[in-house]
């Protein structure tokens, strides 16, 4: 194995694929990074058995070979060197790789690659091209909404609905729901539902760069694994050629979302997202203590005075807060409590200036929207309490 | 029947009832007698022997009793006199009597054995040339002679109640008169571990204390390594009345009264007011209708108690019950607060949990006067008034956590002399240094390294929120949050019928849950802080409980109970990755929950020290 490639794109490279290095492993082996020549580029690879990451970047490759390296070493090594080519070769024993740039040089000691456990191969048709964008607000909008504990397995994984030429994502914990569409683009006559773990989301929404275009699926017939794909050999930028992301799939079926988004609302806010943002903060501090409990209070305007959204909280060992923000109030009167850490949730992640907050009763969920935006919704169920204080 | 005095013979079985009615008690008022002499001659003559007692006992001492004391003795004259009632060398007048500093006054115990057995006691006073042994039997003298002894008293009983067939028959059998006689020497042996005590059962040595005077290592003679283990020394004191022995850790908890002896100056009373003050001290919930183990004295004034109420001196009478409850209670919340039994790597408890907010500062007179060796002058003081216990407990048993760790570590370094007092410390201003197994918070201040169970400590914190919030009407344990979707789960029929009679109990801890067929109930809502999800399981916990409480209900709080469950349910777990923050948090809320226990509903510690002192000791840094 002998090859070069520039030091950016390497270290650019190992920072991807070691997202998928587990911190702590019984698998030795887990915590080495694969680096193998690959048709002229360097295939970096990591896993962690739950995802595997690779990615391709740009290399002038003398020798075809292949070699694992314990990733947190290397990276540290990598980022340290000043750019410019690096020189990759494997010692006569093929398990020392040799690191050269500038004046820097460095024997490092591997395992061989045989060793390391394959990623799951998905071939087959690319069933749903995304819009590396939309892909990207769409996961951190949904997957914030899924549960972070397994007593559900389901639910702690995002539902990837294919469908008409759109794809859908939804997750619930069980007390809230987050549901976007987005356009597909060359969609293929197919239709699925897939539950990726939102782990794996996330991870996605982290390592495809800002530049990346089109982000491809891919399900395995067996619906066992999906792949992402990104970037292009032929037209890969930024050294990095190609990225592609592969994660198991979570068995079992999604709760039927639809017939919990109520159709119609008695009460409807419209607010600026910021303002409500800034007052739910603020109550959240307080409501820490007293089971996170943030009291809204819409109360209509008349005719020459604007609506209030009354946000407070109260904590008996620590005190209270309340913000009136100006909001236009349609419909009746309410007074209803939610979970700020929920409320707080969908508040970081709407991108539009504005929302809408549709509500029934004190006991029926409140619905969040951008207004003016996309497919997006968010469905919060409220909390009771019957003294103030917790 | 015509009304008459009654014959001598009659008055004096009918006295003797009142003393005496079973073994136990003659050996109850004999080894009082025998501490009584030890105890006097030691006061008249330092050097004398170190003072023993032994108690030999046959037949549950139905065949024989025998007491041998190496005390004071008495005068050959004087023999006789002691078989007389109100014949007392203790008191001389009624003023006499509004101090009493012996364990006897009334002058009544060998006349009321005499009256009931045969006593044959052998006696010399160290400076008596010879000893005399007399022999009384139903009140009368059959026999005297002059008998070479060594210094000291022995009393032998036998044919107990042989002349009262009535009372023989109401007897427990030699077994039961045995474990009673046992037990009563062991306590006076922990009053007194100054005095060697040595129990003879059937010929077989069943007890056996040093009489080096420390009290840890008597516990330890007396109740085995194991319990001492989880024995933490108590001690406090105001101006007047001290407290301090020992109460077991929460673990050690007992399902009847037997593990709770009390001493008042050093005389083994019973007390409901001081159970109280001892058991009132653990959570309920920890307890559950049982008990904790305690072993304490209170040492008060001779004025201000009154021990001439009982006909056996079973009770006495305070002054105030209030200040004594008080003083107790709170001596024992601070143990159970401040320390945990942790002998292991040596690490210890912070010092400063209390039972009120932390002031700055003047926590000083509260500390343990046993552990204040050196600087609190208040608790030095209090110290020499508590006078009594363990002579020695004030110079090593500085921050043990155990009465077996105090043991041994005596005897490994003598004096742990130069131990900083701790002061107080602010929890919120510890810094949090990390997390340890995913299950321990470290953190640290200058005086040591903290380490705090994250999931003892939340559920110790939600725990007490719950148990304040119980006091608003309505009460509402747990604020509820509704579910995205109506949940069906199974029931057991006892689960099912708990579901349809609780309701309310159920709201408010927070669960909103109806019947829904026969055996299935729809749950809507949950409470709030419920991590993890697992409220089905927890439900159903709960609901069991509440079925239990139903059918039983002179059974313990099983709300309270529900509550613990509850509190488990909602706390962080070990395995959760916290963060610096949410450790900051934590801490700050152990701090601001004034009332929190330093153990978790579950009776484990939340909260061990490493000082730093301790770190340097044991790196040999110093
Ligand atoms: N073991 C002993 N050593 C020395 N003196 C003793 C001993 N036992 C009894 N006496 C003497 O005999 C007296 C009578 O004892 P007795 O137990 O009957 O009465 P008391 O101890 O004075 O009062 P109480 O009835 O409250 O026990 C005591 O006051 C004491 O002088
Ligand atoms: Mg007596
Ligand atoms: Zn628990």
């Amino acid at each position: 194995m002998k090859l070069t490639c520039a030091q950016e794109h390497l270290a650019k490279g190992l920072s991807i694929v070691g997202r998928a290095v587990p911190s702590r492993s019984p698998m030795a082996i887990l915590s080495n990074i694969l680096l193998a020549t690959d048709g002229g580029r360097l295939k970096l690879a990591a896993t962690n058995l739950d995802i595997g990451i690779t990615c391709w970047i740009e290399a002038q490759a003398e020798d075809e070979g292949a070699i694992t390296i314990p990733a947190r070493l290397l990276q540290e090594f990598v980022s340290s060197l000043p750019s410019g080519e690096v020189a990759l070769t494997l010692k006569p024993d093929r398990l020392t790789a040799h690191l050269r740039c500038g004046a820097s040089e460095a024997n490092i000691k591997g395992v061989d690659a045989e060793e390391f456990p394959p990623i799951p191969r998905v071939d087959g048709q690319v069933t749903a091209s995304v819009e590396r964008e939309a892909l990207h607000t769409a996961v951190h909008q949904v997957a914030l909404a899924a549960a972070t504990d397994e007593t559900r397995p389901v639910l702690a994984g995002v539902l990837f609905r294919l469908r008409g030429g759109k794809l859908t994502l939804a997750a619930a914990d069980g007390f809230r729901l987050a549901v976007r569409t987005v356009e597909v683009s060359a969609p293929v006559d197919t239709s699925y539902d897939v539950i990726v773990p939102a782990r794996a989301t996330v991870e996605l929404a982290r390592i495809v760069p800002d530049d990346a275009e089109m982000i491809d699926l891919t399900v395995t017939p067996n619906r066992s694994q999906v792949l992402f794909h990104t970037g292009d050999p032929a037209t890969g930028r930024g050294g990095i050629t190609a990225i592609e992301l592969v994660s198991r799939l979570i068995e079992g079926t999604f709760p039927n979302y639809e017939q919990i988004i109520p159709a119609r609302f008695a009460t409807r806010v419209v607010a600026t997202t910021k303002d409500f943002q800034n007052a739910t903060r603020i109550a959240s501090f307080f409501a820490r203590d007293a089971s996170n409990i943030v009291r809204i209070h819409a109360q209509p305007g008349e005719e020459l005075t604007p609506g209030k959204l009354i946000v407070a909280a109260t904590s008996a060992d620590v005190g209270d807060a309340v913000s009136g923000i100006d909001a236009v109030i349609e419909g009746n009167d309410l007074q209803i409590a939610f979970n700020a850490k929920y409320l707080g949730d969908v508040l970081g992640v709407l991108n539009t200036a504005q929302l809408s907050l549709e509500m029934n009763t004190p006991a029926s969920p409140g619905v969040i929207r951008p207004v003016g935006g996309d497919g997006y919704l968010y469905v919060i169920m409220p909390m009771h309490t019957q003294n103030a204080g917790r | 029947m015509p009304l008459r005095v009654l014959p001598p013979e009659v008055a004096r079985l009918i006295a003797a009832g009142e003393v005496v009615t079973r073994p136990a008690d003659v050996v109850k008022e004999l080894v009082e007698n025998a501490i009584d002499a030890v105890i006097e001659r030691q006061a008249h003559d330092r050097s004398a022997e170190p003072p023993a007692i032994r108690v030999e006992i046959r037949s549950g001492g139905l065949a024989l009793i025998r007491v041998v004391d190496n005390g004071s003795g008495i005068a050959a004259d004087d023999v006789e006199l002691a078989f007389q009632r109100h014949a007392t060398s203790k008191v001389a007048t009624a003023a006499d009597l509004d101090a009493i500093h012996t364990l006897g006054f009334r002058g009544e115990a060998l006349a009321s054995i005499g009256a009931v057995a045969q006593v044959q006691i052998l006696t010399r006073p160290p400076e008596a040339s010879a000893g005399v042994s007399v022999t009384v039997e139903q009140g009368q003298v059959t026999s005297r002679r002059q008998q070479g002894c060594g210094a000291g008293t022995t009393v032998a009983v036998r044919n107990i109640f042989a002349n009262v067939p009535a009372r023989r028959k109401f007897l427990r059998g030699q077994t039961s008169e045995a474990t009673q006689i046992s037990q009563l020497v062991t306590h006076y042996a922990l009053a007194y571990p100054e005095i060697r005590f040595v129990l003879v059962n059937d010929d077989r040595a069943t007890l056996q204390t040093s009489g080096r005077g420390d009290l840890a290592e008597t516990v330890v003679d007396v109740l085995g390594v194991k319990v001492a283990e989880q024995l933490l020394p108590v001690a406090d004191a105001d101006a007047a009345v001290a407290v301090s022995g020992y109460v077991g850790t929460p673990e050690l908890i007992r399902p009847t009264r037997s593990g709770l002896t009390f001493f008042v100056n050093r005389r083994i009373i019973r007390s409901p007011m001081l159970g109280h003050a001892v058991t009132d001290a653990y959570p309920a919930a920890m307890l559950a209708g049982r008990f904790p183990v305690a072993i304490l004295n209170v040492s008060i004034p001779a004025e201000l108690v009154d021990v001439n109420v009982h006909p056996t001196k079973a009770e006495v009478r305070f002054a105030s019950d209030h200040a004594v409850y008080q003083l107790v209670h709170r001596a024992v919340r601070m143990t159970l607060g401040d320390r945990a039994p942790l002998p292991e790597l040596a690490l210890t408890p912070p010092e400063a949990w209390s039972d009120t907010p932390l002031p700055a500062g003047p926590d000083q007179e509260r500390r343990p006067a046993v552990r204040s060796t050196t600087t609190d002058p208040g608790a030095v003081a209090a110290a020499q008034t508590l006078a009594f216990f363990a002579p020695s407990a004030s110079n090593g048993a500085a921050g043990d956590a155990t009465a077996a760790t105090g043991a041994r570590e005596r005897q490994r370094d003598g004096a742990a002399e130069a131990r900083p007092e701790p002061t107080a410390i602010r929890l919120s201003a510890l810094r949090p240094v990390g997390q340890v197994q995913g299950t321990y918070v470290v953190a640290e201040d200058d005086a040591g390294v903290y380490f705090v169970d994250q999931h003892a400590a939340h559920e110790a914190i939600l725990y007490q929120q719950m148990r304040e919030t119980r006091q608003c009407a309505p009460p509402a344990i747990c604020a509820s949050q509704e579910l995205l979707q109506p949940q069906a789960i199974d029931l057991t029929p006892r689960q099912a019928q708990s579901l349809a009679g609780q309701g309310e109990q159920l709201a408010s801890l927070g669960f909103g849950v109806e019947p829904f067929g026969e055996r299935s109930g729809l749950l809507r809502r949950v409470p709030s802080g419920i991590r993890h999800r697992d409220y089905v399981r927890t439900l159903l916990e709960i609901l069991d409980l509440l079925a239990a409480q139903a059918e039983d209900p002179s059974a313990t709080s099983a709300f309270d109970q529900a509550s613990a469950r509850l509190a488990c349910h909602s706390a962080v777990r070990d395995g959760d990755t916290l963060s610096l923050d949410e450790m900051r948090e934590l801490l700050a809320q152990v701090e601001r929950q004034p009332n929190l226990w330093s153990y978790c509903p579950h009776g484990r510690p939340i909260f061990l020290r490493l000082s730093s002192a301790q770190l340097a000791r044991d790196f040999r840094r110093r």
